[in-house]
């Protein structure tokens, strides 16, 4: 008896749920109301990563409060419309299928929805600012998108270099690479370059496996006896990596460099205590004497009290909210939906070449639709993050 | 037809696949996680064919079936005796296997995948007519012979051997097919979405489906073609702030439909009824109008 | 071959991991027929605890170990009910299947409410990683010796439990066959209660020690442990706890040393791979089911 009531209290919740999601319907393909900008932003809000797709939100929705706070983009407001992608190709695909002919899309983030969605921007010829989820991966699908930062072909040298010369004893160096993103593998290919370039002897990478204990990589990588290493993983591989390193007899850090996808608050909380002397390289500059960037991470510290600086990934999508509003008032966009082809065209020629734009720690130009960013090597000294050398961007 | 429709349809019936996919080796008891491996290899068959060599997309289409059967007849040898729980194992390993593979093999392009793959003229009438005829195959394999002894297994493998069913092909026999249909779900996702790459087949493929089949009904074939739409498009349907509790709510599903109704939303007697209801709608339209 | 000393002595260290949590998802098999996937997320929810009440209390490790064995004993118990109508029909298709759709609650609460979802740190007074034992590249931190130690305690008490005490007996009697268990006398829902309990006991143990060991956790670590769990469970043969204590140590050991020898990708193929060889041709797995 008890059973059947609760069989039918089910049937009816499903029941409802499923009339919910119909009325609901018919919401998707209305008509952009020309009083506002609708801009559909797409990040993965669900699945492993959910914590760095909220930070990366927080950003994005901060600038756009803060544009409309200044009465908006042109006298009308901007509404940033959300879609969760997860980390699933498929269902970016599908969100995708739903904003690829609106005006501008933010996002997607990650280089799996990227692969997954920026097919279909390319066959209807959208407007994608896909800003940050690896150079490489996203240049694929030019011209109909943009990357704030440059390949990482040209970005890598500088700061290997920087490195190498600030360890002049180093004869041999290995690197833990990530095997599974197509971005890792490729910034270690273009580090062993440089590296070699300098006279330095490469050993074959060590690929870290998907596992709850990388002490077998790092055995690995020490019984080759290398004078450096450097380390191109994931932020919390590299704390395991370095706290195995530091556990197996390497104390001085120097001898470590690590890129920047590692260079994150996880990674920090994790190897806290076993990072002195570390070299860090990567396009943002934290320490940016930058008024903007000290008060932006100001509400950055109120709205995530763990984190002490905001991630690279917030800080490209806030600039991208902007770089949007410059396109439409300075090309005067009206948002007409009958000339959204044409428009989209002009923001898009705009967004990939664009000159000195403002971004929040330094001032940059858009060539061909890739962000030439500096770069910057940092080295943790007695707990502390110190700035030691910056790169131009490569012409 | 506008885009979101047009995707929905697509992937809802690449979903239908993989759900009947696992539906076939489950009707002998055996729960086989590798239609995504299936997948995988129809997928890359048809990318590659198709950027490579330039075959016409129907080509393709046509021979990533014998692809899926071919790469899961080679476990099939195997594991077509393995026990119920035991396939679900061993078929997880072919996923790992798979995915190292393509990810090392410079021609199907390593970490990157490929992209630039055409896609389909006239989707619409691709997706429904490869449903058409996979639906008609697995009812047919399903009112068989086969089937009937597949059935009995899922009970019994004692009893039913004593009736002088071979179990090693019926287990086979069921995978294999189950190959075919993923290879054939894998082209459709090749030409749907544009690109593949290592990373697109992992486990997040095989939620959707499991749920389809065993919420919707696992031991008819009719569970996973109306619950696999459904429950891929509830979370593209609903407000963000309730799509992003979708893990709790496929979970949830999958816990109450198991105490509540193990066999599924739509069971044997479900099929039976609505086949009832159709029978006796046609005597009267006959009475009538004579 | 100092080399493969290390890598082995290191395999061993992730091993034992495996093996003490393969023992608790070994006696809800044993005794209740229950394929709980989501066993490893008790335990990792137990870590997520030992965290929280490590920052809440500043740090204070009294409250750490049994903020874990709460979290795991009472999550375990929950879980009871929902496994009841399936055990009594003995479908353990099903109760894997089931224990999936707990495992996505699971991390999903781990996911999304523990932290934002970012990995967990643990202070250094708990796990350390300085090397308590060191030759040359191998080492071992103390939280790994504990972990070691512990499992081969964990594995060797149970076998005691089950095979020398009354209580053991009963479960033994209620894996073989519930309906007989119930009619020579054995009140068999509160030993399946009871069962879970001690499940969930373990885990919370296991909590504490892999915070140790490992130092750190994260939400998609339930299923990492989980597949490696199961994997484990049927290589050694579903139940069989030395079995279950000798395998995960295999696994560490081929995981170590495959990774070692051949790029990392291909370590989990590889050890999914001779799991995948073994069952093949021994279904019911190296050592055989066993109640």
């Amino acid at each position: 008896m008890l059973k059947k009531k609760i069989e039918r209290i089910f049937v009816c919740l499903f029941g409802l749920l499923l009339s919910v999601s119909f009325v609901i319907a018919p919401a998707i393909g209305a008509e952009p109301v020309v009083k506002e900008w609708k801009v559909p932003s797409l990040i993965f809000l669900t699945g492993p990563y959910a914590g760095f797709g909220k930070q990366i939100k927080w950003g994005t929705d901060e600038a756009a409060a803060e544009i409309n706070a200044a009465g908006g983009i042109a006298g009308r407001p901007l509404v940033i419309e959300w879609y969760d992608t997860g980390m699933d190709p498929a269902k970016a695909a599908a969100e995708m299928s739903k904003v690829v002919k609106s005006l501008t899309i933010f996002g997607p983030v990650g280089a799996p929805n990227c692969k997954g969605a920026l097919p279909l921007v390319v066959r209807e010829k959208g407007f994608a600012m896909t800003v940050d989820s690896g150079a490489e991966v996203v240049s694929e699908f030019f011209p109909y998108t943009i990357h704030n930062s440059d390949m990482f072909e040209r970005v890598t040298p500088p700061a290997t270099r920087g490195w190498a010369k600030r360890n002049p004893q180093m004869k041999t160096v290995i690197q833990f690479v990530f095997p599974f993103d197509p971005t890792f593998t490729d910034v270690a290919n273009y580090q062993a370059k440089t590296l070699e370039a300098q006279g330095i002897k490469v050993l074959p990478n060590v690929e870290i496996s998907e596992s709850v204990d990388l002490a077998s990589a790092v055995i690995k990588a020490m019984g080759q006896k290398p004078d450096g290493f450097t380390i191109v993983t994931l932020p919390m591989d590299g704390a395991k990596i370095i706290k195995e390193l530091d556990k197996r007899g390497v104390k001085d850090k120097s001898r470590v460099l690590t890129f920047p996808v590692v260079d994150d608050q996880s990674f920090f909380d994790l190897a806290k205590g076993y990072i002195d002397g570390l070299y860090i390289w990567h396009f943002q500059n934290v320490l940016s004497k930058s008024p903007r960037w000290q008060a932006f991470n100001a509400k950055w510290r109120k709205a995530f009290p763990d984190s002490q600086y905001a991630t690279f990934g917030t800080v490209c999508h806030y600039d991208m909210v902007y770089m949007f509003k410059a396109a439409v008032e300075k090309l005067g966009i009206t948002g007409d939906p009958t000339k959204v082809v044409e428009e989209r065209n002009k923001i898009r020629e705009y967004c990939r070449n664009v000159k000195g734009f403002p971004g929040l720690q330094y001032n940059f130009d858009m060539v061909d639709g890739l962000g030439k960013t500096p770069t910057f090597l940092f080295r943790i000294e007695n707990g502390e993050r110190k700035l030691v050398e910056t790169y131009p961007p490569i012409k | 037809m506008p885009l979101p429709l047009l995707n929905y349809i697509a992937f809802s019936g690449i979903f239908i696949l993989l759900s009947w996919a696992i539906y076939l080796p489950y009707r002998c008891g055996q729960l086989y996680l590798a239609p995504v491996y299936s997948m995988a290899t129809g997928a890359y068959f048809a990318a590659y064919v198709t950027t490579e060599w330039n075959w016409p997309i129907v080509l393709a289409i046509l021979s990533s079936p014998f692809v899926g059967a071919f790469f899961a007849f080679l476990p099939a040898l195997g594991l077509r005796k393995a026990p119920g729980f035991t396939t679900a194992i061993a078929s997880l390993a072919l996923i790992f296997i798979i995915q190292t593979i393509v990810m090392n093999l410079k021609i199907l392009g390593g970490h990157s995948g490929m992209f630039g793959i055409p896609a389909l003229e006239y989707p619409l009438t691709t997706i429904l007519i490869v449903l058409l005829v996979a639906g008609i195959i697995v009812y047919r394999i399903d009112h068989s012979r086969f089937g009937r002894a597949a059935e009995l297994l899922y009970y019994s493998s004692e009893e039913t051997a004593c009736f002088g069913v071979n179990m090693a092909l019926v287990g086979m026999l069921l995978q294999v097919l189950s190959g075919a249909l993923s290879g054939i779900a894998g082209a459709l996702y090749a030409f749907t979405v544009g690109s593949v790459f290592p990373g697109a087949f992992s486990f997040s493929m095989l939620l959707v489906v499991f749920s389809a089949v065993f919420v919707g009904g696992n031991l008819t074939m009719w569970g996973a073609l109306v619950f696999a739409p459904i429950l891929w498009g509830l979370p593209l349907i609903l407000p963000e702030a309730i799509a992003e509790w979708k893990d709790v709510i496929y979970g949830g599903l999958l816990i109450c439909i198991l105490i509540l109704r193990p066999e599924g939303v739509i069971s044997k007697e479900t099929v039976r009824e609505v086949g009832d209801g159709i029978r006796k709608l046609a005597r009267m339209r006959r009475r009538v109008f004579g | 071959m100092d080399v493969f000393f290390a890598q082995f002595i290191n395999g061993l260290a992730v091993g034992s991991m495996y093996a003490i949590v393969v023992t608790g998802f070994n006696l809800l098999l044993l005794v209740s027929g229950v394929v709980q996937f989501a066993y490893a997320h008790v335990v990792v929810i137990g870590m997520y605890a030992t965290w929280i009440a490590l920052r809440i209390t500043g740090n204070n490790l009294i409250f750490a170990i049994p903020a874990a064995l709460l979290s795991s004993t009472l999550l375990s118990i929950l879980t009871e009910p929902l496994f009841r109508p399936l055990a009594r029909r003995r479908a353990a298709n099903q109760t894997f299947v089931m224990s999936i759709g707990i495992a996505l609650i699971l991390t999903h609460i781990m996911a999304k409410h523990l932290h934002e979802g970012m990995p967990i740190a643990f202070p250094e007074s708990l796990s350390s990683h300085a090397a308590a034992i060191r030759f040359g590249i191998a080492a071992l931190s103390i939280g790994q010796i504990y972990t070691f130690l512990g499992t081969i305690v964990a594995v060797t008490a149970f076998m005691y439990l089950l095979y020398r005490t009354m209580t053991g007996r009963a479960l033994r009697a209620m894996a073989q066959s519930p309906f007989v268990a119930r009619l020579i006398g054995i009140p068999t829902t509160k030993m399946g209660i009871a069962s879970y309990g001690i499940a969930g006991f373990l885990g919370g143990v296991t909590a504490v020690f892999l915070a140790m060991a490992l130092g750190s956790a994260y939400p998609a670590l339930g299923d990492a442990l989980g597949v490696k769990v199961i994997a484990t469970a049927l290589f050694a043969g579903l139940g069989n706890l030395r079995g279950g204590l000798i395998c995960g140590l295999i696994l560490g050991v081929t995981e170590g040393l495959t990774a070692g020898y051949l790029p990392g990708q291909w370590s989990n193929a590889m050890a999914f791979a001779m799991i995948m060889v073994t069952v093949m041709f021994k279904p019911t797995g190296l050592f055989g089911t066993r109640v």
